[in-house]
């Protein structure tokens, strides 16, 4: 590392500073927000009989900039008279800028190689020089935290493109990880680079991809040789344990059963065991024909069940099975629009969990056009029955990372009134016990204030990328402990896959731009071009056929009927 | 209000009659392409305000701003501190500015001021070599409160950082305020630049100094008789009808008086016969009142006649940079140096504490109790503060 004198001096310290925090006067253009500053100082050593000289280490969090020399009043004169300022007398060449930083800690002058960072217990000295360290200096700060652990890759510092930034695999798979971002903010691009480094690791993963935004992950899945990249469709499978599934999908798909109903339908799945490995729309159909029969025999009318009751339970399963048969078809249909795609029915998560979590491999279970709640059951079902397999310390599935994307369909707050949807329950237990058992959850959303804030906050690391929204903001202050007010200021002006890295996955929190993986990119993840296609855009084939039908109908209805004639 | 109303009235027809009103076509866009490309200068003096010991000046400084309207590169501004003094300005030798000597502060500090700012501008003409100098503050001062036997002189290297490029050593009378100020004013009005200074808010109770040199030119010129002028000389003194009140009343927005050569050093039975011959050799700057604003007061500008503008220009350029502070009406280039050039709170608090340290070392060196309780009397500014209760002088 180059001698602490050959640091550049980027300004002075004015005002009250402290262990915390510190403001500093800049010299124009020498520096910017989220650039990482040091401070050469003094601090008495342990015993207070001497001096030791560290070297304390800060970001800017913001910097202001004001002209002291224009007066205020003379820019509406400008404007109204569209004279610019340097055809005058004004000035504009003596800007002050006034930067904050955020003390991150300190690390002793004369070390050397991988700094340890300690926190600072004695005071910035006010007045102090505020130097600008070179990427060396930063690379082996940032390296220090990351020590014996292994290093993913993910960027640069935004405002220093050669310091890269790299974050620890272990944390993230093991304490869970937030990437929080607007639409467009590119939380998909950091997700991405997040796994292809854990892909190199061999870790496998899960991902729930509501909207096929990793299978661009399969589609390259020859940039991955050692890995096994499989895209799976959902299919629900009944197990003795998920019996309740059928009465919750009721609920949800219908508008519910009446107490007797509910004792009937009881009485009904008591005598239809689901079998193993049965789909549920296929134990479903077998209890609507178990209903037909007993509304179709002779003691429908005698037995302890009414027959009105029978009659509305039949109604709400054909409902349930018709729902669930539609969104079925719809994802068939979604897929067989991507035949290139080769997609794989999900195993028997009870009976063949290996063959979706392994290492090397990547399993992506595609759940485009399901309904929510559809969604929610699914995921809770596979996660459930994955956790458990952990739970169980049978060694029978690999430790594992799951990316939930769209996490607030899953987890969604409190305020939503979604409390009972599947995978909350199931996603607070693996975000709460997941550490112990190596089931690690990785939450996306652009939607962090619909997400159950004791879940999010059980995230060790926080990824968070451009937030406009004010609720959303405000809600990941609020879970966020160690994100600071001008830190949060900035969320809204971040450009697309720029953000801040926040808690144990890093060593302090740091403003990064995420690598942009281009070749990862699916063809089906572009924006669609709906302007080119609606000026290209022609009637289907059949569109002449109902035309000729509708104009024939309209005929038709001008036909009245006559009297009938009498029969001579 | 009667009285203000007829003299207003009655000035501005006649200065109407005369051709003596003139008006500023306000418009920015051709100003500001009339000088772009010359460079402006102002220049504005600061004094810290150094109370612990009530003393003469100790510290002061002259800032400049140069700017080139309608330049793009770096060199478009320029901020400087052309003069810049912290000592004792005058020579303590022989009568003493601290002891028996002279003891008008205020006079020793405005004195002081007024050269400091002259030579400021001085500096900034042979540095910059701009076009036009505008001060901040009267161009000519009137002298003879100055002039007086017992005021001291100038230390000979005050007086040499003074005189920039001024010559011969100065001592005795001539580094005499008097003498000192003469000079610069003499090498001002020499210079190619025009110079001019702009007084704002003039606060002066003396009765229509202009307005006066107004009415006898216009009766020199056949617009008034005797009697009339006389008449209304008696009524800007009997009602201490000032020039800014009556030439409030009298311009209208952009307008100003033609410049008159004023006579700024007042009438020979107040000048002392000693410094008579040098104070009668005092140029007399052409001035006017202008109004930038419909809504403010008219401001004073007072300029040589030299330079590569002439008045009127000189007006035009003024009234539009005023208007750049519209609530204020004052050029704004003066107010950026005045920014520029003030002494912060901060820097007379340093001062302040440095200077107190060393009087209490001082007063501790001596070792005689009554000098220290005098020091501790001064730094402390209050006689009941912890220093002086009774516990503590016992102890």
């Amino acid at each position: 590392m180059e001698s602490l004198s050959t640091w550049d001096s980027i300004g002075t310290i004015v005002g009250d500073a402290s262990t915390s925090e510190f403001s500093f006067i800049l010299k124009s253009f020498r520096s910017r927000v989220g650039d990482l500053v040091a401070v050469p100082m003094e601090i008495p050593n342990e015993d207070y009989t001497d001096r030791s000289n560290i070297i304390a280490w800060g970001r800017i969090t913001s910097i202001d900039r004001y002209n002291p020399f224009f007066p205020y009043e003379a820019a509406q004169e400008l404007a109204n008279e569209s004279i610019s300022l340097v055809d005058t007398v004004l000035s504009n060449s003596r800007d002050q800028l006034q930067a904050r930083v955020l003390v991150l800690g300190f690390t002793w002058a004369e070390e050397t190689g991988r700094l340890d960072l300690f926190p600072l217990t004695y005071p910035i000295p006010p007045a102090a020089d505020v130097r600008y360290p070179p990427a060396e200096a930063i690379r082996e700060l940032l390296a220090g935290g990351l020590e014996g652990q292994t290093q993913l890759p993910i960027g640069t510092l935004i405002a220093r493109s050669d310091v890269p930034v790299a974050i620890s695999a272990e944390r993230v798979v093991a304490r869970h990880m937030a990437i929080l971002a607007m639409t467009g903010g590119g939380k998909a691009v950091a997700a991405r680079r997040i796994l292809r480094e854990l892909i190199d690791q061999g870790y496998p993963l899960v991902i729930f991809d509501p909207h096929g935004d990793y299978i661009g992950l399969w589609e390259k899945r020859d940039l991955f040789p050692d890995t096994q990249v499989r895209l799976f469709y959902p299919h629900l499978v009944m197990a003795e344990e998920n019996r309740a599934i059928v009465e919750t999908l009721i609920a949800k798909m219908t508008e519910g059963l009446t107490e007797p109903q509910f004792e009937f339908m009881h009485a009904v799945m008591a005598q239809e065991a689901p079998e193993a490995g049965e789909s549920v729309i296929g134990y479903i159909r077998r209890l609507l024909g178990h209903v037909e029969r007993q509304i179709g025999s002779q003691s429908a009318n005698s037995g302890p069940h009414r027959r009105p009751t029978m009659l509305a339970t039949r109604r709400a399963l054909n409902l349930v099975v018709a729902q669930l048969a539609k969104m079925e078809s719809s994802n068939k249909r979604l897929r067989q629009l991507h035949p290139s795609l080769k997609f794989e029915q999900l195993p028997d998560p009870h009976e063949q969990p290996e063959e979706i979590v392994a290492p090397s491999q990547v399993s992506i279970l595609y759940l485009g056009g399901y309904d929510h709640l559809t969604q929610s059951t699914i995921v809770s079902l596979l996660m459930e029955a994955l956790f458990a397999h952990r739970a169980e310390l049978s060694d029978r599935i690999a430790p594992f990372l799951s990316v939930v994307e769209e996490a607030h369909n899953f987890i969604p707050s409190g305020r939503e009134g979604t409390d009972d949807t599947p995978s909350l329950a199931t996603l607070r237990k693996v975000v709460t016990e997941g550490r112990k058992f190596g089931v690690g959850l990785m939450l996306v959303t652009q939607r962090p204030s619909r997400v159950d804030e004791t879940i999010l906050a059980q995230c060790n690391s926080f990824l968070v990328l451009r937030l406009v929204n004010p609720k959303d903001q405000a809600f990941v202050r609020s879970v966020m402990e160690n994100l600071s007010e001008s830190d949060a200021r900035m969320l809204p002006g971040f450009g697309p896959g720029q953000g801040l890295i926040s808690g144990q996955a890093v060593r302090f929190p740091l403003l990064v731009r995420i690598k942009f993986d281009k070749d990862l990119l699916s063809s089906r993840t572009q924006d669609e071009d709906f302007i080119r296609q609606a000026a290209q855009w022609k009637p289907d084939g059949k569109a002449n056929v109902r035309k000729r039908v509708a104009a024939a109908a309209d005929k038709l209805t001008r036909f009245k009927r006559g009297k009938r004639r009498k029969p001579n | 209000m009667d009285v203000l109303d007829t003299l207003a009235d009655t000035l501005r027809q006649t200065l109407m009659e005369a051709g003596k009103l003139q008006k500023v076509h306000v418009d920015h866009r051709a100003t500001w392409q009339k000088f772009q490309g010359h460079k402006i200068g102002f220049v504005d003096g600061g004094v810290a305000n150094v109370t612990s010991l009530g003393s003469a000046p100790l510290a002061i400084r002259v800032g400049s701003y140069v700017v080139t309207p309608g330049g793009r590169s770096q060199q478009r501004e320029r901020f400087a501190f052309d003069v810049q003094l912290v000592d004792e300005l005058y020579d303590s030798a022989g009568t003493g500015v601290y002891e028996e000597g002279f003891d008008d502060v205020m006079k020793l500090r405005d004195a002081a001021r007024y050269c400091c700012e002259a030579a400021g501008a001085l500096a900034m003409l042979q540095s910059e070599k701009p076009s036009m100098c505008i001060l901040h503050g009267p161009l000519v001062i009137p002298v003879s409160p100055y002039a007086l036997e017992d005021f001291p002189s100038f230390t000979s290297s005050t007086a040499q950082k003074l005189l920039p490029g001024g010559g011969k050593r100065r001592e005795g009378r001539a580094a005499q305020f008097v003498s000192v100020y003469r000079e610069q004013l003499r090498m001002l009005e020499q210079a190619t630049a025009t110079v001019c200074g702009v007084v704002e808010r003039p606060t002066s109770a003396t009765p229509g100094i202009l307005t006066m040199a107004l009415l006898e030119q216009l009766k020199a010129d056949g617009y008034l008789d005797g009697t009339s002028m006389r008449t209304m000389f008696q009524k800007l003194r009997e009602y201490r009808i000032t020039d800014p009140i009556l030439l409030e009343c009298v311009l209208d927005e952009a307008e100003y008086i033609a410049p008159v050569a004023l006579d700024k050093q007042g009438p020979d039975n107040k000048i002392p016969t000693s410094w008579a011959m040098d104070i009668k050799g005092f140029p007399r700057p052409l001035t006017t009142y202008v109004k930038p604003h419909a809504e403010t007061m008219p401001i004073r500008v007072e300029a040589f006649r030299t330079g590569p503008f002439d008045f009127s220009e000189l007006l035009q350029l003024i009234v539009h940079m005023s208007r750049l502070l519209p609530r204020y009406s004052f050029p704004v280039g003066l107010d950026i140096v005045d920014k520029h050039a003030k002494v912060p709170e901060w820097m007379s608090r340093q001062m302040n504490v440095m200077l107190t340290a060393q009087l209490m070392r001082r007063a501790m060196d001596s070792g005689n109790p009554a000098v220290i309780r005098m020091a501790r009397r001064i730094v402390s500014a209050n006689t009941r503060d912890w220093l002086f209760r009774p516990d503590f002088r016992r102890s």
